[in-house]
């Protein structure tokens, strides 16, 4: 099939040009450098007249933040744990639903140097149980990317598959593609999915039963994800429990709550005019999935969970891993400072319990990975040292709190992952998300180099290398 | 509505506003005994302890030190004091803390209590006699008018027993977390509870066995639901070797024994004694329960093993109890307040197992359980009335300040009030005594008071103007010996007519 060329009133920059306050094109903003630059003046001011007061105040603040970080997520899970917050879509209800009254879709999928996975794309999307002559999936290509474009050339594509030629231009993004997709696209809904992405087959069936089922206001519904390579090294087994935790647990809890969903960057099911009339992603964003979450809260629509799964690729390489997850830290604090550019508006759009959960979900996953080396060095230092000033920036409450934290937050985090391997029936996985702290690590590893990329490049796309897993893994049922 | 646990009857929960007046209703109950046993001047031991040691972590140093929670006993009780001391001290020296703290635990282990039988299918009524019959038991309502520890290992050792019954149903998460963190509050609160550990470990083995064949299935259920107990255990280990320089150092408290006053072939018959007086019917709740092993699960089995665990660790080891004193309510704590926690419990499962049915032909009651209903009420009369058993308070006796674990402590507040009125030049105050943390709490100034554990009387740092106070007579002549090549001597200012607490002031010789 040759490959369809974009019209050329396509805009895939919308969210720049229709909202350019709610686009990461700009870093900081005005406002925001004058209030860094302010509030550093108000530090350097306070740490030259009062050096331990100051010290005590910061470290309050972040141990205070802390307690309530542990508390929140804890609490999410544990609501997760006791009811299922996902729309549950049964046989019965999927098999009422006539082909002819299924809506129409179609499926994104970004491709950028993933030749070697082209097959296995095509295969898992092919088993798709949908009807094809309501379906358009479109192989987002970049005009630039010669050897996948050959490999889509070569491959054997069932007639409602289209290759879009993605023209070569900046930033050069996945969201960026995207737009270009959703330009084409006349469906009433819209799903993303990954290269090596290997999405249940009824998934597109039951997001579809989902949305009739769904309040209207609801906009999107996210798939869980999870890997079909959890047990390939260390790293795949901590990556494993970490996202059973975050989409099975953890995700469906802030539904439950009402709070605005960080999105997983695939799986995402969205209604085509909604997504349309927000302008679609912000090609300037690295995760542009957590961003659209948020906007999507922000203009009052709402984000729901469907209980079907699409299994991905676990980063088995450890640079790569680090690399990946720069990106998403990179993405989140560009999110952050986007949606905070405006903080009372922000809190008006989302609600006081909308906006504490945007704090918590992803300012404090910034927050917690930059200090959490700081802390580990200070508990270290005090342990060897008994330093005079580490005790005086410790006074007896913030004391008190510190060693709750120490103490009760780092093993309900342990907890958090083995609950999540308990959840998905990963038992063999429970004994290594026992030492996920070490994990913890790697998270702070990437996050300073997210918060470095940040000021020298902050539109650079991290790209996640496909096509490692040696173990092949079905899926599980 | 919610699917009940016994096979497909319907059941309902009870409501939010329903388990507040539950819980206040027992929680102002409890609170009157404690104020009547309060206002007779009389104390708990244990709590008092626990009490004066978290008294001690706010209180002792310019800044909150953890390391003073005490590692002689399980940290627990003391822990949940702390917030007392902190934020309303007055409440703490007064005392007044022990009975608060015991009704909001015994207030909520009711409620744990009621929405557990409404879940097994008791009626509204029903169920609220069984909670007041709980709430109204001598021994936890004397535990929880006292703020003893023991109401503490009720609370968790019921809420265990609830979450276990309902995983071993619906093999939920969040339920084997529940278990697991109730079984670690109790073990943090009498070591005797490790014995519910090791059984409820046994039982969710062979229950996740049984679920499944799959190794990493049974290995993953038990680490996580040994991981918070394990990882507390450690906590607790590592303090004991940085502060008090041994890992062990916890299990090194006196050994006296309380079952020890009965020779080994006699326990088996002490323990079922105590399990009988404590919850006569027992017994019979037991048997309902285990009875037809391997042909069906009833509700109330994963509590009746509990029960039965620790019945039984008890009489093959007592050694675990080490008790400072024999008094006989110290004997068999964990298994007095589990039997009667668990019988309880097993009481809501066996009724609303036959009131679930009675659109069924209706099932008859096991003879078995009849007669062992029988059989242990009868016991429980005839051993109370020979004295072979601990006597539990009648109701009018608790309300009097007769609990069953209640001592006066009218000279301790004597002497603390006399440490106050008469300051010496260092403020400091020495005290020698089994009750120094009492007096010490008292005074509402631990900052000021050293408590000397029977040192040698001439190694004491005692200054002139330093006070003094001693339980014995004998302490005095010994200690003024070991003064007098000091060139000292101590005089008496209070001394109380009780052979307990005079206080003296060092002075030099004339």
């Amino acid at each position: 099939m040759a490959a369809t060329p974009p019209p050329h009133d396509i805009d895939p920059l919308r969210v720049l040009h229709e909202r350019p306050h709610e686009c990461a094109s700009t870093t900081l903003t005005i406002s925001q450098r004058l209030g860094l630059v302010l509030a550093a003046i108000a530090l350097a001011i306070g740490l030259l007249w009062a050096l331990i007061p100051t010290l005590v105040i910061i470290n309050a603040f972040f141990i205070f933040f802390y307690i309530l970080q542990s508390v929140y997520k804890f609490h999410l899970v544990w609501r997760s744990l006791g009811r299922r917050a996902e729309i549950q879509v049964s046989e019965a209800e999927m098999a009422d639903i006539t082909d002819d009254e299924l809506p129409t879709y179609t499926i994104l999928v970004p491709l950028f140097r993933e030749a070697d996975v082209i097959g296995k794309l095509v295969d898992a999307l092919t088993r798709l149980d949908y009807p094809t002559d309501k379906l358009t999936i479109q192989l987002l290509l970049e005009q630039d990317d010669v050897h996948t474009t050959r490999a889509a050339d070569e491959t054997l594509l069932p007639p409602h598959f289209r290759k879009i030629i993605v023209p070569e231009s900046l930033p050069r993004t996945k969201p960026k593609a995207c737009n270009w997709g959703l330009a084409l696209a006349d469906s009433d809904l819209l799903v993303i999915f990954d290269a090596e992405d290997v999405p249940e087959p009824d998934q597109l069936r039951k997001a579809a039963c989902a949305f009739r089922k769904a309040p209207d206001n609801v906009a999107c519904l996210q798939a869980k994800l999870n890997y079909f390579n959890p047990r390939q090294n260390l790293l795949t087994k901590w990556f494993t429990a970490e996202y059973s935790v975050w989409f099975d647990l953890f995700l469906p809890g802030l539904t439950v709550s009402g709070a605005p969903i960080p999105l997983g960057g695939t799986s995402n099911h969205f209604k085509v005019h909604v997504l349309k009339r927000l302008g679609g992603w912000d090609p300037f964003n690295v995760t542009e999935d957590c961003d659209l979450g948020v906007r999507l809260h922000k203009h009052g629509y709402r984000t729901a969970m469907i209980d079907s799964t699409t299994w991905e690729e676990a980063n088995s390489h450890f640079f790569g891993w680090i690399r990946q997850r720069s990106r998403w830290v990179k993405g989140y604090i560009q999110t952050y400072l986007v949606h905070m550019r405006r903080p009372i508006r922000l809190v008006r759009q989302l609600g006081i319990s909308g906006w504490f959960s945007f704090q918590m979900t992803v300012g404090g996953s910034i927050v917690c990975f930059l200090l959490n080396p700081v802390y580990w060095l200070l508990t270290l230092l005090w342990v060897l040292t008994h330093a005079h000033l580490i005790q005086a920036v410790f006074p007896t409450p913030v004391y008190v709190a510190g060693v709750f934290c120490l103490l009760v937050g780092n093993f309900v985090f342990v907890y958090l992952n083995v609950a999540g391997c308990m959840n998905r029936g990963y038992y063999d996985l429970v004994k290594y998300a026992v030492i996920t702290p070490l994990y913890w690590l790697m998270m702070s590893w990437a996050a300073y180099k997210a918060a470095g990329q940040l000021i020298v490049n902050p539109h650079y796309w991290e790209k996640t290398k496909h096509g490692l897993a040696k173990e092949d893994t079905e899926p599980a049922a | 509505m919610t699917r009940s646990p016994t096979d497909n009857q319907q059941t309902t929960a009870a409501s939010t506003l329903e388990g507040l007046a539950v819980f206040l209703a027992s929680a102002l109950a409890c609170l009157l005994v404690g104020l009547a046993v309060w206002r007779q001047g009389h104390v708990d031991w244990d709590a008092t302890a626990a009490l004066s040691h978290a008294f001690d972590v706010v209180h002792k140093e310019p800044r909150f030190n953890l390391a003073l929670i005490g590692f002689t006993e399980p940290p627990l009780p003391a822990i949940l004091y702390i917030p007392f001391c902190g934020l309303a001290p007055t409440l703490a020296v007064s005392g007044l803390a022990c009975p608060i703290l015991g009704c909001i635990l015994l207030g909520t282990t009711a409620v744990m209590l009621n929405g557990f039988a409404a879940r097994a299918g008791l009626p509204p009524l029903l169920r609220w006699l069984l909670v007041a019959a709980f709430v109204m038991h001598p021994l936890i309502i004397g535990l929880g008018a006292m703020g003893d520890p023991g109401i503490v290992l009720a609370f968790a050792g019921a809420g265990a027993a609830f979450a276990l019954m309902r995983w071993s149903r619906n093999q939920g998460f969040r339920d084997l977390l529940t278990c697991s963190l109730f079984l670690t509050a109790a073990v943090l609160t009498r070591y005797e509870a490790l014995w519910l550990v090791i059984t409820a470990t046994a039982y969710v083995l062979w229950r996740t066995r049984r679920a499944g064949p799959e190794r990493a299935r049974t290995e993953g259920t038990l680490i996580a639901f040994l991981l918070p107990l394990l990882y507390c255990a450690c906590v607790w280990v590592g303090a004991n070797w940085a502060i008090m320089g041994d890992p062990l150092h916890f299990c090194t408290r006196p050994a006296t024994l309380g079952a020890d006053h009965v020779p080994a072939a006699g326990r088996p018959l002490w323990v079922l004694s105590v399990a009988v007086v404590c919850f006569p019917a027992l017994l019979a709740a037991l048997y309902h329960e285990i009875r037809g092993i391997g042909r069906r699960l009833p509700l109330g089995r994963p509590a009746a093993c509990l029960a039965i665990g620790v019945a039984s660790g008890t009489a093959l080891w007592p050694g675990l109890q080490a008790l400072p004193q024999p008094a006989w309510s110290h004997h068999l704590l964990a298994l007095s307040v589990t039997a009667t926690a668990i019988g309880f419990a097993l009481l809501a499962t066996v009724f609303g197992f036959y009131l679930q049915r009675k659109h069924e032909p209706r099932p008859k009651l096991p003879m078995g359980t009849l007669l062992l209903a029988i059989i242990g009420t009868a016991l429980a009369v005839w051993l109370s009335a020979v004295g072979r058993a601990p006597t539990l308070p009648g109701l009018p006796d608790l309300l009097q300040g007769r609990s069953a674990l209640a001592a006066t402590a009218i000279t301790e507040r004597k002497a603390a009030r006399a440490i106050r009125d008469n300051p010496g030049p260092s403020q400091l105050a020495y005290l020698m005594g089994d009750t120094a943390f009492a007096v010490s709490l008292f005074t509402g100034a631990p900052d000021r008071v050293i408590i000397l554990h029977h040192r040698d009387p001439g190694a004491l740092p005692l200054n002139p103007g330093d006070l003094l106070a001693l339980t014995a007579p004998a302490e005095e002549r010994r200690i003024a010996a070991a003064l007098r090549p000091k060139g000292l001597r101590v005089r008496p200012i209070v001394v109380c007519e009780s052979p307990t607490w005079s206080l003296f002031r060092v002075e030099r010789r004339p």
